[in-house]
């Protein structure tokens, strides 16, 4: 709490002078070229050369070996003069300031929205992708904005805000520059949140637990075949993911979209609760999200609330304390709980926390910690 | 005998069949308008806390209209009205009836009552205000009636989703997208356009506060059209929403604070009706969404009938909208109406095989229009007229935005029908 409060202690000067810093480290690596282009040419890390030559990613359980002048599944990262490449390093194609709670990050409050970036291509092809326009693009495709990973902090800074948001599609297959932009924004005390499908290897995971603050992970699935058919990946790799994250101490909060006929058997989600509890504990904060057609699947209806609600339900009685439900504002499930006492403790609407009643984290009738960052001074919520 | 029974009995059923009550625009006006406001209702997510709140409010401004009604009734004019009406048929031009003075008196004083309630339902309006959101303040700001509301109103940006943009957005993109040569020609009009949309949903501005916006307006544009991409990115929702930022205090001629959209749709005799209902059927212990939630199958697609899946080839699908671009537009000074660098023309207008002139009628005829088509919504244009909640909206009707005022067009035509002139007509609306 302390940190937060004095979180406007380094000055902008010292921060520039820090920046100056790594960005002369930068610019005398060999790797600090950044393209104004539609591709960056920065080297990727994560890479195996296998005993045929052939060069191999191990960042994802994708491994994708591509031939020179081609991409892996993800499109962000190629084979470019022989070399291993991120074509997305420094490029990103959206850049906009949101809410942490679209994320959807609950249990951790911080002072106002979150910079929040993202680059071209996805490991995973999700059917209902909602992001699809540049999930499933390459860089070549999206207009991108040149920006090093200084900017990108001193553009939070230059706005007050306190949180960069690595959104919208993947992370993971810019990790170089995610790594990068992560241990400048520590260095100005601003948080990190990486909002993750959790397809990623382990070694890399690992390296992401020093500079990450924040993990939200998406919990697509509750099998291998709704992994293999509706998102082209396998749950395995995230189940571990999921794992390694709980284990690190890094904040944790999940997510699941519900999609009707594809993951809402409430037989299979039952399932898929207990595994929750049994590796993650009942304190780690799981979302229930409303789908809305998108992409491949608009011809499937939005979710209903009542499947959203049974399975907070559902999740609630395998002894997850906290489950929300999300994209249906105005219900029930959008709020915390205490629970100890059930009392409402903080309230919210949309993306909006409206009230907290908590006192450094405690239920002001039982005293029952709540799991979590809480900021008593949040001011009358977020609004 | 039997045979002029039956005629009697045709007369009279197809007199019956024609004879429409005399209030039938107005109670379909009506319908339309409750409608409109559940869309509303729908699209805000109310809490119960805010909803019970914001229906006591309604009822509340319900009563100091009944109430300014009652005073009005008490000066009891319409004597002196209908008496004033009658000797306009027969008085001289240059000698007009004396009962004209009463007349204009009577008319001032109720004026004044309504002036007065207005005040009074602004107060109400503070209160409807601190109790929602702001964003959905900015839902309401936004919202235009309409029969069927737009996509993106009933599904509001989710979880993880990257774009959010506001309804403002077309008129933003219209400021920084013009090419630099039509902008030249245009742009102090067009923003001289914005200001008028604006004076037509807040009401007459007095000459001070009108210059001050448009300095505003010009300033704005002028940052708009300068910002680098990656800024207009990260800021363009709030440039969006300080597009049309105005004082609503003290900003009118009338002296009277005029209530805004909140009161328009959320003090309105309408929501007086309907929020007690929706209060009811939401929050009532029993309430519909609990129905629903006991009634719940196991799975989503046991509930619903599924439509047919499409081809999961993405290459059928519907075309990459426009992304942003990399370039970013030079600045100039301020003082200038027609920013943008030359240079960094960043239109998305077709410029092949264009003439000026296509362009100049282009810019007027569609693109103009487009960008304020969801925000010349104009509910009122008298005084009296608004404060008791006769409403009566203005659109611009285009179905490409997606929703559809039918209530003015339904009214408007009523009052034709009558031999009236509905007030869209009106080319410089009445000052309140």
């Amino acid at each position: 709490m302390k940190s937060e409060n004095n979180f406007w202690s380094i000055s902008r000067r010292s921060f520039l002078q820090t920046s100056a810093l790594f960005a002369g480290a930068y610019a005398l690596s060999s790797a600090s070229k950044l393209l104004a282009g539609n591709e960056s040419d920065f080297p990727a890390q994560y890479v195996l050369q296998l005993p045929d030559g052939r060069l191999q990613c191990q960042l994802c359980p994708n491994l994708c070996t591509p031939a020179e002048g081609e991409n892996g599944t993800c499109r962000a990262r190629g084979i470019r003069n022989g070399q291993f490449t991120s074509l997305v390093y420094g490029l990103p194609c959206v850049i906009a300031v949101d809410p942490v709670e679209k994320m959807p990050l609950f249990h951790y409050h911080v002072h106002g929205p979150a910079l929040a970036i993202s680059t071209a291509g996805c490991n995973l092809v999700c059917q209902y992708c909602q992001n699809w326009q540049f999930s499933q693009k390459s860089p070549a495709e999206t207009a991108n904005f040149a920006m090093s990973p200084s900017d990108i902090v001193l553009r939070a800074i230059d706005m007050q805000l306190r949180t960069i948001g690595f959104f919208y599609t993947e992370p993971t297959i810019y990790i170089e520059y995610m790594k990068d932009v992560a241990r400048l924004a520590k260095q100005s005390n601003i948080k990190t949140v990486m909002v993750t499908a959790g397809y990623i290897n382990a070694e890399p995971l690992k390296d992401l637990f020093e500079v990450i603050d924040i993990f939200v992970v998406g919990y697509k699935g509750f099998t291998e075949a709704f992994y293999a058919d509706t998102i082209a990946g396998k749950l395995d790799p995230v189940k571990n993911a999921l794992i390694a994250i709980k284990d690190s101490g890094r904040h944790l909060e999940v997510v699941s979209l519900l999609i009707p006929e594809k993951n809402d058997d409430m037989e299979v989600f039952k399932a898929g609760a207990e595994w929750f509890v049994k590796n993650l504990g009942p304190d780690v904060p799981w979302h229930f999200s409303r789908f809305v057609p998108e992409f491949m699947l608009k011809n499937l209806p939005p979710t209903p609330n009542g499947v959203l609600e049974t399975a907070r339900k559902l999740a609630i009685a395998a002894g997850i304390k906290y489950a929300y439900t999300g994209n249906n504002p105005g219900q029930e499930g959008n709020h915390t709980y205490c629970p100890g006492c059930s009392k409402k403790v903080v309230e919210r609407l949309g993306f909006k926390v409206l009230r907290s009643f908590l006192s450094a984290g405690k239920c002001p009738d039982c005293g029952c910690q709540i799991p979590g960052v809480w900021l008593d001074d949040l001011p009358n919520g977020n609004i | 005998m039997k045979q002029a029974v039956i005629l009697i009995m045709i007369l009279m059923l197809t007199a019956a069949a024609h004879a429409v009550p005399a209030n039938y625009i107005d109670e379909m006006g009506g319908v339309v308008e409750e409608i409109s406001l559940l869309n509303l209702l729908r699209g805000l997510y109310l809490s119960e806390e805010q909803a019970k709140k914001i229906a006591e409010l309604a009822q509340e401004a319900e009563n100091i209209r009944a109430g300014a009604s009652q005073e009005i009734a008490q000066l009891d004019s319409m004597p002196s009205l209908t008496r004033l009406r009658d000797e306009l048929y027969t008085a001289l031009a240059e000698e007009p009836p004396a009962i004209r003075t009463e007349v204009v008196k009577l008319d001032n004083r109720a004026h004044e009552i309504t002036g007065v309630a207005l005040d009074k339902i602004a107060r109400l309006e503070d209160e409807v205000r601190n109790a929602l959101t702001h964003g959905q303040q900015k839902i309401v700001w936004e919202f235009v009636p309409c029969i069927v509301p737009e996509l993106d109103f009933e599904n509001p940006v989710r979880t993880g989703q990257a774009e959010a943009s506001s309804r403002l957005m077309p008129a933003l993109k219209l400021i920084r997208e013009t090419p630099e040569d039509l902008w030249k020609r245009h742009g102090q009009d067009y923003l001289d356009h914005i200001l008028k949309v604006t004076e037509q949903e807040v009401g007459k501005l007095t000459d001070d506060v009108r210059e001050d916006m448009r300095r505003r307006l010009v300033k704005h544009a002028w940052k708009i059209r300068k910002m680098k991409e990656a800024d207009f990115m990260i800021n363009r929702n709030k440039l969006a929403e300080d597009l049309l930022l105005v004082n609503r205090e003290h900003t009118l001629r009338s002296g009277y604070r005029i209530t805004g959209k909140i009161s328009r749709f959320l003090l309105s005799p309408h929501a007086a009706r309907v929020l007690p209902q929706w209060v009811a059927i939401h929050f009532s212990k029993e309430s519909a969404g609990a129905k629903i939630d006991n009634s719940i199958a196991a799975t989503a697609s046991e509930a619903l009938p599924l439509a047919q899946p499409i081809a999961a080839d993405p290459t059928s699908l519907p075309a990459n909208p426009p992304a942003p671009t990399m370039q970013a537009p030079a600045a100039s000074s301020p003082s200038s109406v027609s920013p943008v660098d030359p240079k960094s023309d960043q239109s998305s207008l077709p410029v092949e095989n264009r003439t000026a002139d296509d362009a100049d009628t282009k810019f007027w005829s569609e693109l103009v229009p487009k960008s304020l088509a969801r925000l010349a919504e104009t509910p009122y244009y008298n005084h009296i007229y608004h404060a008791f909640g006769r409403t009566h909206s203005q659109t611009w009707f285009d179905e490409e935005d997606k929703y559809v005022d039918i209530s003015s067009i339904i009214t408007g035509a009523g009052e034709i029908l009558n031999g009236g002139r509905p007030s869209y007509y009106t080319l410089t609306p009445g000052e309140p």
